[in-house]
């Protein structure tokens, strides 16, 4: 009697192959980047007041590079986690939750929301819906070359869903970038100018996935970009 | 009054963390006694055979070859001799069940390695300011 195995119980098993893939990487490859970043520490202050200008300047690119990777690694390790972590269940006022996770930007003044009215309030994955709403709003303000973004919030209803789309004033992206930009570690601006490692969007196609969902992102009249997304209104 | 310095017995198995520690020691002028074990059957071995003297406390590692950082716990709450031992885990894993696991076998503390080594050395730090303050049978 041979084993039977539905495509079904395949596609389940390859996705758990890659997500435990994913964690073991990511964990074991934390420990080198600390590694080089401690003795690049060592050497220059083994060193002293020995060392070249130009070599303690490549030290600290060394040590950049280093965090870069170290920030690679958690994204990797956030994006891997999506489908089993945060699955608590509970109310969610998305107006009130807006506001949280303004507050919590490192610079909340640095964004403006303009929110419609008749926001709904819902039981759902409350952690994982902040998480798409923080990194759909960081991301719109980080890349934004403006002292104030302002983003427009709005919610239609849809059959079983809720459609929010999140209109910024930003700089906008070309038209072929914003398929890419939900590509894990893809970025518009060159890494160097910015302080991102492009996992955010990543993260959040792969959340709005999770619950059922679409993404897409587009340019707008203001310039900027749309990103609109749905969520099932029940789980 | 001669202070009585506790002995610490490091349960790692990467060389640059091992220095990480001796560094962050000698930054703050930590003159305890530093023993060190490659892995939880090294170190199992080095406690029961009485070469890191009491009182000791233990810092440990999670991801290791041979014998890990929990399974090294349980061997040694198993042990009677060895079960009251201060023990805290320094690991990368920040994966909440190993931390649930970890407490489970009464760590003293679970701490996170950070990637600046200046922040490895504050924590280091307050490690120390704390078994000071702990009075040990």
């Amino acid at each position: 009697m041979g084993f039977i195995v539905s495509p079904e119980d395949e596609l389940a098993q390859l996705k758990q192959d890659f997500e435990e893939f994913a964690y073991i990487v990511s964990h074991d490859l934390k420990a080198p980047v600390r590694a080089i970043n401690n003795l690049s520490m060592w050497i220059e202050e083994d060193l002293g007041d020995q060392i070249p200008e130009d070599v303690q300047q490549n030290m600290q690119l060394l040590r950049n590079r280093a965090m870069r990777m170290e920030r690679m690694i958690e994204a990797l390790l956030q994006f891997s986690r999506v489908n089993r972590s945060e699955l608590e269940i509970n109310k969610v006022d998305t107006a009130v939750l807006l506001q949280e996770v303004k507050a919590k930007l490192p610079k909340p003044d640095a964004v403006a929301l303009e929110v419609l009215p008749s926001l709904p309030t819902f039981k759902t994955y409350g952690a994982k819906l902040e998480r798409v709403f923080t990194h759909i709003i960081s991301n719109a303000y980080t890349f934004a070359q403006k002292p104030v973004t302002t983003i427009q919030v709005a919610v239609k209803e849809e059959e079983g869903f809720y459609r929010f789309s999140f209109a910024d004033n930003a700089q906008g992206m070309p038209a072929e970038a914003l398929k890419k930009i939900f590509k894990l570690f893809y970025t518009v601006a060159p890494k160097d100018t910015v302080d991102t490692c492009g996992a955010g969007l990543a993260i959040t196609k792969k959340i709005v996935q999770f619950v059922g969902g679409k993404i897409e992102a587009m340019q707008n009249q203001m310039g900027g970009t749309t990103l609109t997304f749905t969520w099932p209104k029940a789980l | 009054m001669s202070e009585k310095l506790v002995n610490v017995l490091l349960v790692e198995d990467d060389e640059v963390d091992i220095m990480n520690v001796q560094r962050a020691f000698k930054k703050n002028s930590i003159t305890n006694p530093l023993f060190i074990a490659r892995n939880g059957l090294e170190a199992l071995e080095m406690l029961r055979t009485e070469q890191v003297p009491f009182p000791h406390i233990i810092i440990l590692d999670i991801n290791m070859p041979k014998m890990n950082g929990l399974e090294f716990l349980k061997e040694v709450r198993d042990d009677e001799k060895l079960k009251s031992a201060s023990v805290f885990v320094m690991t990368t894993s920040n994966e909440d069940s190993d931390k649930l696991k970890a407490y489970n076998l009464n760590v003293a503390g679970y701490i996170l390695k950070p990637l600046s080594f200046e922040k490895f050395i504050s924590s280091v730090a307050t490690l120390n300011s704390y078994w000071k303050l702990c009075e040990r049978p």
